[in-house]
């Protein structure tokens, strides 16, 4: 196996696109098709050794990583601890995006737990409503590739939503009311506002809404 | 910075200044948050003409250490909000002097025509005015830094 991954050739980084760009070179037998190198997370019992080749997800909040599985004499497919590759330095928009979801998962966790000292400074701490209907809306988003830049309590009493994309900015916010209200706007453009239910659909036309003004 | 019995002053002039506290993660690549302003009536501000940034800061118990300051004008008030369906919202500022804060302020609304009560407007409207008054914040108007999240708590 080791000739055979030492018998080395440069493999077309247009297959492994970006997340290889942090690694260095990855070399491989020039006889094996690309598609049988496999990057995978490393998931423990819960790897599929036939999944395609993407973006390792992070887990668990742990550092990106990816686990390359070289190709045996037999050529059968082997797990091999060998190289662990810190996909960190360069990130894809795929894995920002991701990162930036887990950050914000991680975020409405601890706002979740008692933030009892908000009412000395005068803030509602985000209620039951506002806690649910920001976490259907981050498992929604996820789902669509949209993930916020940032997620906060809102002084105004609730969870609070950003989305940044160059000077296009999105709002969402989680009212202590039961309300939701969402804005599109950008430095010099209209500002768009609306109201929302908290249900899959106005949720799911929210993220859309936005994705397209961020993308604009 | 303690009232000692003055009157409030209701006029106030486009350049005055106004100083808002805010957590460090209500700014956002290079502007203000809309999480950072709370809806009417109830945003308070202190005036310029009559205090320091630091002052927005003060606290016996150290509440409100760790925030930041930022300074921006009258004239960036949004002075009105017009809706299509709904009814029109006026914005304007009224001296509310505590005795340990003269120059504590609040950023009120009204309806238009004015009824000369503070009319709390529609989420969607407040949400637009915030939006309005964070487009003005840059970050060059940070007085002093915020080093501290809305969500932690004094001691961390």
């Amino acid at each position: 196996m080791s000739s055979r991954i030492s018998n080395l050739c440069l493999l077309p980084r247009s297959i492994f696109g970006h997340f290889l760009s942090g690694c260095g070179v990855l070399r491989t037998n020039f006889s094996l098709a690309p598609s049988q190198i496999l990057l995978e997370h490393y998931s423990g019992e819960r790897k599929k050794p036939s999944m395609p080749i993407l973006a390792p997800m992070t887990l668990h909040g742990s550092e990106p990583m990816a686990y390359i599985r070289p190709i045996a004499d037999d050529d059968r497919s082997q797990t091999q601890t060998a190289h662990r590759i810190e996909l960190r330095l360069d990130p894809s928009a795929f894995w920002q995006r991701n990162l930036r979801g887990q950050r914000a998962r991680r975020e409405l966790e601890v706002i979740a737990r008692s933030q009892s000292h908000l009412r000395s400074l005068e803030v509602d701490p985000p209620n039951e409503f506002s806690i649910r209907s920001a976490r259907l809306a981050l498992k929604l988003f996820e789902v669509k590739g949209l993930n916020p830049s940032s997620l906060s309590i809102s002084m105004d009493g609730g969870v609070a939503m950003s989305f940044v994309a160059g000077n296009n900015r999105a709002f969402l916010e989680f009212c202590n009311s039961e309300e939701i209200v969402a804005a599109c706007y950008s430095e010099l453009g209209a500002t768009v506002v609306w109201q929302l239910q908290e249900n899959q659909k106005d949720l799911s036309e929210a993220a859309i809404k936005i994705r397209v003004h961020l993308a604009s | 910075m303690l009232r000692l019995g003055r009157e409030p002053v209701s006029e106030f002039l486009p350049e005055e200044t106004l100083y808002l506290r805010y957590a460090s993660n209500h700014f956002l690549e290079g502007q203000l948050d809309p999480a950072a302003i709370r809806s009417q009536p109830g945003q308070s501000v202190n005036r310029g003409q009559f205090s320091e940034p630091e002052d927005v800061l003060f606290s016996e118990f150290g509440l409100f250490d760790g925030f930041g300051v930022i300074g921006f004008w009258v004239r960036d008030i949004p002075i009105e909000l017009v809706k299509a369906n709904g009814p029109a919202y006026c914005f304007f500022m009224t001296h509310t002097p505590l005795d340990q804060n003269y120059a504590h302020s609040e950023i009120n609304s009204d309806q238009i025509p004015r009824t000369g009560q503070i009319k709390r407007p529609s989420k969607t409207v407040s949400l637009e005015f915030r939006i309005a008054l964070c487009k003005k914040i840059k970050r060059e108007q940070i007085l002093i830094e915020a080093v501290r999240a809305i969500g932690e708590s004094p001691q961390n």
